[in-house]
């Protein structure tokens, strides 16, 4: 588990936000990263190739192996965001096998959630 | 200095237009030296965006075109290679009425002539087809041969197909003077003399200043198309994309990604290689795309690259024989849309050398359409 070396950190003003749709608080000017890393969530995004999971490498904007989506937008890096009041981060499950042509009403995070019960067996 | 390279033919530019024409010379016993003067596919034929596209085309354009596409459904086959060909159809989405009417004269014009493979959609086949397209969008139409290709894969294998049949590539070899000497051409280049009965002048954005030591002066510009890609995003579009009166052009890879493009240029330098890209142009590019598919507000831009190309002040090519010197071709300037024409253009310049003549009508391709008549 993960858990944060700053103390004072908590005496900071505190923001809300979802991750994989889980409410969580952390500390305003906290990464996106190190919240879900403190919340437990800490596979970042699947490979869109082998469809493995994958997490934050370096945590300092290099290795783009945390790459989130943000409130819809996929493809942010989660060591380089700062948590904000409101905040949607999802893990990001795109893989070259997800589709949206199946149905023209599901959004990208629709079939994203969907996606990531399927991809759940080629860990297994 | 080395003694002289003789062949039947030369042909000065390694591009899909020189390549396949190398393919066809050598498929044919016919002996073919190409010079080229960076690397085989460097500029245009490399890096273009790799639309195999009937639909739209110029009147002049359609023969060709037509029987290009028939070529490119049995091209794998034909060169034994993976040219990253697939049959995906392309749709060019109406925005509004004013397109629908562009459109209905567009079909009138074609049926009169005998043509049927563009196929107008209302908006539920729109829809049907194109399920993430905006709403605001009215229609459209089809060409259902229409696709893609990976335009470095597609240029290669014509080289390699034509080595194969005995075709000599010669990279980095700019050609520096041309002179006819009796009834041969004498090219020679910074380290080597070739010599040749017949010359094909398939320079692309160079091709002006080939063309001008054949003796034909032609009015060719050079410009630099940008395209961009995107992240890998979920499955969203299957067929080609076009607009019908907006500069929009995409198409989404099996890997998910999604190739833009739309004919923004951006700034060339061919005297050192090189192009820049404009980037308020590419912008306004991403907003379009984004217009007619909102799915497009979630890309995320990876890369993005331009590479030189030529240009008539048509938009026509120049395919044909020299109209000032015997025994010399020319097939360039086609003016971003050539691509799809590379495997019948190789066919055209071999009937032209080998029989004299081409089964198609290449008049409005002729390389002195613009020479004053009169002083």
């Amino acid at each position: 588990m993960f858990r944060s070396l700053n103390d004072k950190q908590s005496q900071r003003s505190l923001v809300n936000l979802t991750i994989n749709g889980m409410l969580v608080t952390a500390p305003q000017g906290q990464t996106v990263w190190a919240a879900m890393a403190l919340a437990g969530e800490t596979t970042t995004r699947l490979s869109p190739v082998t469809f493995k999971a994958r997490s934050a490498y370096c945590a300092m904007g290099v290795c783009f192996e945390c790459m989130v989506e943000i409130n819809g937008m996929p493809n942010q890096q989660a060591c380089l965001f700062e948590v904000k009041e409101g905040m949607a981060v999802r893990s990001q499950k795109i893989t070259e096998q997800t589709s949206l042509l199946t149905s023209s009403e599901i959004t990208p995070s629709d079939a994203i959630s969907m996606l990531a019960e399927n991809v759940g067996g080629h860990h297994g | 200095m080395t003694a002289i390279r003789k062949s039947d033919v030369l042909v000065i530019g390694g591009g899909i237009q020189g390549s396949s024409t190398a393919y066809h010379l050598a498929q044919r016993g016919i002996s073919v030296v190409v010079l080229e003067k960076d690397t085989v596919s460097r500029h245009a034929s490399g890096v273009n965006a790799g639309g195999i596209r009937l639909l739209g085309r110029n009147i002049a354009e359609v023969e060709l075109s037509k029987a290009a596409m028939h070529m490119w459904h049995q091209l794998d086959d034909e060169l034994d290679a993976d040219t990253g060909f697939r049959a995906r159809s392309l749709i060019n989405v109406a925005a509004d009425e004013a397109d629908l009417n562009t459109l209905r004269s567009r079909e009138q014009q074609m049926h009169g002539l005998g043509y049927f493979h563009e196929v107008m959609l209302d908006q539920q086949e729109l829809r049907e087809r194109l399920p993430h397209v905006a709403d605001h969008c009215v229609g459209g139409v089809v060409s259902e041969q229409d696709g893609y290709a990976i335009p470095f894969h597609s240029t290669q294998a014509f080289r390699i197909a034509a080595e194969r049949k005995g075709a000599l590539f010669c990279e980095g070899e700019q050609v520096q003077q041309i002179r006819k000497v009796g009834d041969s051409w004498l090219v020679s280049t910074a380290t080597q003399q070739y010599q040749a009965e017949h010359l094909v002048n398939c320079a692309g954005a160079w091709a002006d200043l080939i063309s001008v030591m054949i003796g034909d002066n032609v009015p060719m510009s050079y410009s630099a198309p940008m395209l961009m890609i995107t992240a890998r995003m979920p499955h969203f579009a299957t067929p080609v994309v076009g607009a019908v009166s907006r500069p929009l052009s995409f198409k989404q890879f099996e890997n998910g990604t999604v190739l833009i493009g739309g004919g923004a240029k951006g700034f060339a330098d061919r005297a050192n290689n090189t192009t820049r890209l404009d980037y308020s142009l590419l912008a306004s590019g991403a907003h379009n795309a984004i217009e007619f598919f909102p799915i497009m507000k979630t890309a995320c831009i990876n890369r993005m690259w331009s590479g030189l190309e030529a240009y008539m002040p048509d938009n026509l090519p120049v395919i044909g024989k020299s109209v000032r010197s015997e025994n010399a071709y020319h097939a360039f300037a086609f003016s971003a849309h050539g691509f799809q024409l590379g495997p019948v253009i190789g066919q055209v310049m071999t009937d032209l050398i080998s029989e004299g003549s081409s089964r198609f009508d290449l008049d409005p391709f002729k390389i002195n359409r613009y020479e004053r008549k009169v002083l």
